[in-house]
């Protein structure tokens, strides 16, 4: 049981948990706030990665531009994805992005030139440069690591420098949308979730806030991409299948739909979950091969949200009082 | 505001025509509304008074006709851009926004919010706040008017079926509309809030010339507030007039005989009219 003790080990949940929140946090803009059923979300986070990761590395571009080109893509993605189905019954928009969702890794998969194809970044470029888009990223971890020893000496390691970067993102992302959904313009989102006629007849163009929020949830999306292909200097097409939007909607509705910081909350439990079945390793687990425990997380996942749904369906940051208006 | 010319057709519909499966909802249906009047519509249960809204503020396309407001075409347009122009509609069943509080459902209803607009949000954050005041001065100000002002922070989901009404007639004015269609407004709401709603009306139409349609079961309404009344009967406008010529059309009471009511009378249908729970919206 010495892993439970493990700094780095906890450091590392730490860091999954909040690429996780950041990646969550799109979805409860699109989901949450505006009701919309997007079931591709995986997709966004894809097509940030790989954007980026391909720029860098086929076109040369600096990352920062390359990163920056990366969220847009995505965005404008999130506008395709949104024109055809959005007017349309909320369960066409559901099975179009799912759809959506296995497109972009089967694109991954099968443009092996452009993507590196099923083994990932590996071969983006070749042997020997895996993680060649990477470069310019440690450098500037490296810069902050500098930067934390004058605070924390010694225990600045690589993964803590990591950890303080993405929850600073997934905090300033957090007040940002937090501003955004209690604006005039979140109130029209919020409207929309509730009644589109309603919301239409006041005028507003229901369409375009749709469109909106698939873009700026699709933004989201990408930003968790990026720190996702930071903090693995490798990934391929299957870290992106349809279970990690699943696993959004878990960290959604564990921390309340709707509620903004709800999603790192949730989004921490189920790092701890998904970390912490390794540490079921006693009697008679112990019977398990360490790849069956690895699955037992998926049981306990399925568990928590049976739990979730019958004891406190509104989450833990969600009011009850809500899940009974009419 | 200068009060507008008070004759003329503000809102003109010409063989307006919408099938449902085989049921003609509304076959050809003709009509005008003055500007400046209040006007009620009226017709037996299924007559398409509320199918015909619908076509007019932009819920269902029409398969056949043209309507115009304000000289306009608007048969082609979404509902936003309807509302948008100037011409707002409640719904016979209400649709309140059940999990944002009453106030908010009110100021969601305004027009020109600048903070609506994302990029305007950030750059110009202090129009947007500043609109705010004065969109939160004046909900509070028609909350207190459809006696909802108490609720203001409540869930719009826990108001009663009467207050829904009031919810929704109170979210309509939030727009200025230059016209209002409203479907059964009064259903369900107690008759002296009734007729201080009315009142409110009256005042709108004095000073500021505001248009008002309204669907309405109850005669005595009718017969008091409007100066025009349009009668419906199976999707077709079948006679338009004063109250007092209408009231007296063969035409009319025969609808009204023909569906088991008897319309002849000024008292009779009304008190009989269930509240507006209808199975259409
Ligand atoms: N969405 C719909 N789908 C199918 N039929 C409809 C629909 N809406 C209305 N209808 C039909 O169209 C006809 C007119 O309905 P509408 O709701 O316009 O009547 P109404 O005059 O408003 O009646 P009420 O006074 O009862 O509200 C009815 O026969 C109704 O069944
Ligand atoms: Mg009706």
């Amino acid at each position: 049981m010495s892993g439970l003790a493990n700094v780095q080990f906890w450091a590392f949940v730490g860091v999954v948990a909040g690429i996780y929140t950041i990646f969550a946090l799109g979805l409860q803009l699109q989901f949450g706030f505006t009701g919309l059923l997007n079931f591709g979300h995986v997709a966004f986070m894809a097509i940030g990665a790989y954007t980026m990761a391909i720029l860098v590395v086929k076109v040369e571009w600096p990352l920062w531009l390359s990163a920056l080109v990366a969220i847009a893509v995505s965005m404008l993605f999130g506008l395709i994805i949104g024109l055809p189905t959005v007017r349309l019954r909320a369960d066409y928009l559901a099975i179009t992005t799912i759809a959506f969702g296995e497109i972009i890794r089967f694109i991954a998969v099968n443009q092996q030139t452009l993507t590196g194809g099923p083994q990932g970044t590996i071969n983006l470029t070749g042997a020997g440069r895996a993680s060649s888009y990477n470069r310019e990223w440690l450098d500037f971890q490296g810069w902050a690591q500098d930067q934390l020893e004058v605070i924390l000496g010694d225990h600045a390691t690589r993964d803590l420098t990591m950890l303080v970067l993405v929850w600073i993102v997934a905090v300033v992302l957090i007040v940002l949308l937090q501003f955004m959904v209690h604006s005039p313009w979140g109130r029209v989102l919020r409207s929309v979730r509730e009644d589109e006629d309603a919301t239409s007849a006041l005028g507003k163009n229901v369409f375009s806030y749709k469109l909106q929020a698939l873009a700026v949830g699709a933004a989201i999306g990408a930003i968790a991409g990026l720190f996702f292909a930071f903090q693995f200097s490798f990934f391929s097409p299957q870290d992106f299948d349809p279970l990690t939007t699943f696993f959004a909607y878990v960290i959604v509705l564990l921390g309340g739909t709707a509620k903004n910081w709800g999603v790192p909350v949730g989004a921490l439990i189920f790092a701890f979950i998904f970390a912490g079945t390794r540490f079921l390793d006693f009697w008679p687990l112990s019977e398990l091969t360490s790849a069956d425990r690895a699955f037992l997380r998926l049981i306990v996942v399925g568990l928590i949200l049976i739990g979730l749904m019958a004891f406190r369906p509104q989450g833990i940051f969600g009011k009850k009082e809500e899940m009974v208006l009419e | 505001m200068s009060v507008p010319e008070r004759n003329g057709t503000i809102l003109e519909l010409s063989d307006v025509v919408k099938h449902f499966g085989g049921v003609a909802a509304v076959a050809g249906a003709e009509l005008d509304v003055r500007r400046g009047s209040i006007t009620a519509l009226i017709g037996p249960n299924g007559a398409g008074k509320t199918t015909l809204f619908n076509i007019v503020s932009g819920f269902y396309k029409p398969e056949r006709g043209v309507i115009s407001f304000e000289g306009e075409r608007i048969d082609r347009k979404p509902p936003h851009a309807i509302a948008q122009r100037g011409l707002v509609r409640t719904f016979q069943i209400t649709k309140a926004l059940t999990k944002m509080s009453v106030l908010e459902n009110m100021m969601l209803a305004a027009p020109h919010q600048p903070g609506e607009q994302l990029w305007r949000l950030v750059f110009t954050p202090r129009s947007a706040r500043a609109r705010e005041r004065e969109v939160h001065e004046k909900a509070h100000e028609l909350l207190k008017l459809v006696r909802l002002d108490r609720l203001a922070g409540d869930y719009a989901g826990t108001l009663s079926g009467g207050q829904r009404k009031l919810l929704e007639f109170g979210r309509a004015l939030m727009r200025d509309p230059t016209m209002i269609m409203l479907d059964e407004p009064m259903a369900g709401v107690n008759p002296s809030l009734g007729l201080e709603l009315l009142d409110h009306m009256k005042r709108l139409q004095d000073e500021r010339g505001t248009t008002f349609l309204l669907i309405e079961h109850d005669m005595e309404v009718v017969m008091n507030v409007s100066e025009r009344v349009i009668v419906m009967n199976e999707g077709r406008v079948i006679s338009a007039g004063p109250p007092d010529e209408v009231r007296r059309d063969q035409a009319v009471i025969d609808a009204y005989l023909g569906t088991g009511r008897g319309a002849g009378e000024p008292s009779a249908p009304a008190e009989e009219t269930p509240p507006s729970e209808g199975d259409t919206a």
